[in-house]
């Protein structure tokens, strides 16, 4: 591996939120290599980052994400709210212009719409700091809608940082059903007096849901998305409310079995072979 | 600079996902080779079980035990491959070393209920320095889900002895790694270390309190309290973030039942 593929793989790998803080490791660490990272570098990691954490930009009175599905060209990406293309600085996460889109399709857009009007609401509704990105596109007759979640919650003060991001796929022929296929995703870092981090990674579908016409289609996803967030958040809940009882418990227990420090008796223990015959 | 570079270095390990520890250091060294030495003996890895054949058990790798490519097992006292000069403790220093693993292997006993121990002693200024490593990993298929876990306890401490008391100093690492696949979950990774120094001046030396019992009583104390501590943060804390970037009963209604508990 080269050094530039090592460090591109440390940028990547960035927590939510701490991008510029590996950046600036990885510059430091570089030392007087540090011209490796050069201004195209930088900015590549800046777009894989940004797209790949589905990060949200500011555009005035509103945010919008960028992401895979979102970019319509090199720095272009198309806001899901505003219906607006915008030009972006990866580096500041800001917006460099605006227009108009132009290039969605007539037969597409109420779908794509009607989506958006209800995914944001789902988001809104559950999730304090949260945006929605829905696009769509059209292949013969079978349309195809994507939608990006991103949600975060950044508090470096008491040391922690977390995202959720979830992205789910539906095609269809309009008038016919379609079915959901998407992915759960939540990273949590901690770092005070240590680094402890949560990676979680899920796919989740339901098949079937009406596309008879934009609304329904739009209002079936939103409680189907809506269920399968919460099963897998009640899930999570309940296997890390058992683990302590559990796995962590098998690997080093609380206390010894006669639910005793061994305290003083660690004078008498090297008269002894095993654990049972201290508390005995 | 090659201070600076390791402090960017130490930086970025606190950064990048535990769960690659391994491969991020190596990164790190092959970005920064003139850091090898002081990235090794800095970061902390998950311990490397050994088999000693002499004395038919495993025990543990790492770098206070490593002379050149050979580790010595604290068991038969030997490197293994050979080394005819590699570096050991005193007979002294060696019969203490002994001690100390027989009664942490008996702590290992009650408190892992399995996994392995090694304790390494050396020479240092006023006295001597040492490390006690513990290592335990769980694999449990539950429902027909795999279930891993993997425990790392490394306890460094330095020793100095004046007229009948001692004087401790330990920095205490415990590096925990659980993995999960349910299909009702999907993949779930949590893995992290946490470190603490703890100091004790002035501890008696007598009949009873001997290093062994004044090290283990400090030991077991720390990894109580670390591993209560480990398992709020690990587990409750971290659900609880989950639960507060997705709020299961809705922005507003959790609002409302916040302001109530206020």
């Amino acid at each position: 591996m080269t050094e530039l593929s090592i460090v591109s793989g440390f940028l990547k790998s960035a927590p939510p939120g701490e991008f510029n803080e590996v950046l600036q490791d990885v510059k430091g660490l570089l030392g007087d290599k540090a011209y490796i990272l050069d201004a195209n570098v930088t900015e590549e990691a800046h777009r894989t980052y940004n797209t790949e954490q589905l990060v949200a930009f500011d555009a005035g009175d509103h945010k919008f994400l960028v992401s895979h599905n979102t970019q319509v060209g090199p720095n272009l990406y198309f806001d899901s709210k505003s219906l607006q293309v915008h030009e972006v600085d990866h580096a500041r996460q800001a917006v460099i212009s605006s227009q108009p889109s132009t290039s969605h399709d007539s037969e597409v857009e109420p779908w794509r719409s009607a989506m958006h009007f209800e995914l944001e609401n789902y988001v809104n509704t559950y999730f304090p700091q949260g945006l929605v990105a829905v696009t769509g596109s059209k292949s013969g007759s079978t349309v195809t809608l994507n939608i990006d979640l991103s949600a975060y919650l950044f508090n470096t003060r008491s040391f922690y940082n977390g995202r959720w991001r979830s992205s789910w796929t539906l095609t269809f022929i309009p008038g016919q059903s379609s079915d959901l296929n998407g992915k759960i995703k939540c990273n949590v870092h901690f770092f005070e007096g240590g680094n402890v981090q949560l990676r979680t990674d899920t796919d989740r579908s339901k098949k079937g849901l009406s596309a008879l016409n934009p609304s329904q289609l739009a209002q079936a996803t939103s409680s189907a998305i809506q269920a399968l967030e919460a099963d897998w958040q009640n899930h999570f809940e309940s296997l890390f409310d058992n683990m302590g009882q559990t796995t962590f418990k098998a690997l080093r227990r609380p206390l010894p079995m006669d639910k005793n420090v061994i305290g003083n008796r660690w004078s008498l223990i090297q008269s002894y072979k095993l654990g049972a015959d201290l508390v005995k | 600079m090659s201070e600076e570079q390791l402090d960017f270095a130490l930086d970025l390990m606190r950064r990048l996902p535990p769960s690659e520890i391994e491969k991020n250091l190596g990164g790190l060294i092959d970005v920064a080779p003139e850091l090898t030495e002081e990235l090794l003996s800095a970061v902390d890895q998950p311990l490397k079980i050994a088999y000693d054949s002499e004395s038919q058990r495993d025990y543990l790798l790492c770098d206070y035990n490593r002379d050149g490519d050979s580790y010595r097992s604290p068991w038969s006292n030997k490197y293994d491959p050979p080394l005819s000069d590699g570096q050991k403790p005193s007979a002294q220093l060696r019969q203490l070393e002994v001690q100390t693993n027989n009664a942490f292997d008996v702590y290992r006993d009650l408190y892992y209920e399995g996994g392995v121990s090694s304790v390494y002693l050396w020479e240092s200024t006023g006295g001597f320095s040492g490390v006690v490593l513990i290592k335990k990993t769980a694999d449990f298929a539950k429902g027909g889900a795999p279930m891993k876990g993997a425990w790392d306890s490394i306890h460094v401490f330095e020793v100095v002895e004046k007229k009948g008391k001692a004087d401790y100093r330990i920095t205490s690492t415990i590096m925990l790694r659980i993995d999960t696949n349910h299909a009702s979950t999907g993949a779930v990774n949590c893995s992290g270390s946490l470190t603490r120094q703890q100091e004790a001046n002035g501890l008696p030396l007598n009949r009873d309190n001997t290093h062994v019992s004044n090290l283990g009583q400090q030991i077991e104390k720390i990894e109580n309290t670390m591993r209560s501590h480990i398992e709020s943060l690990y587990f409750s804390r971290t659900k609880d973030i989950v639960n507060d970037i997705r709020k299961k009963v809705g922005v507003a209604l959790d609002k409302q039942q916040r302001s109530m508990v206020k």
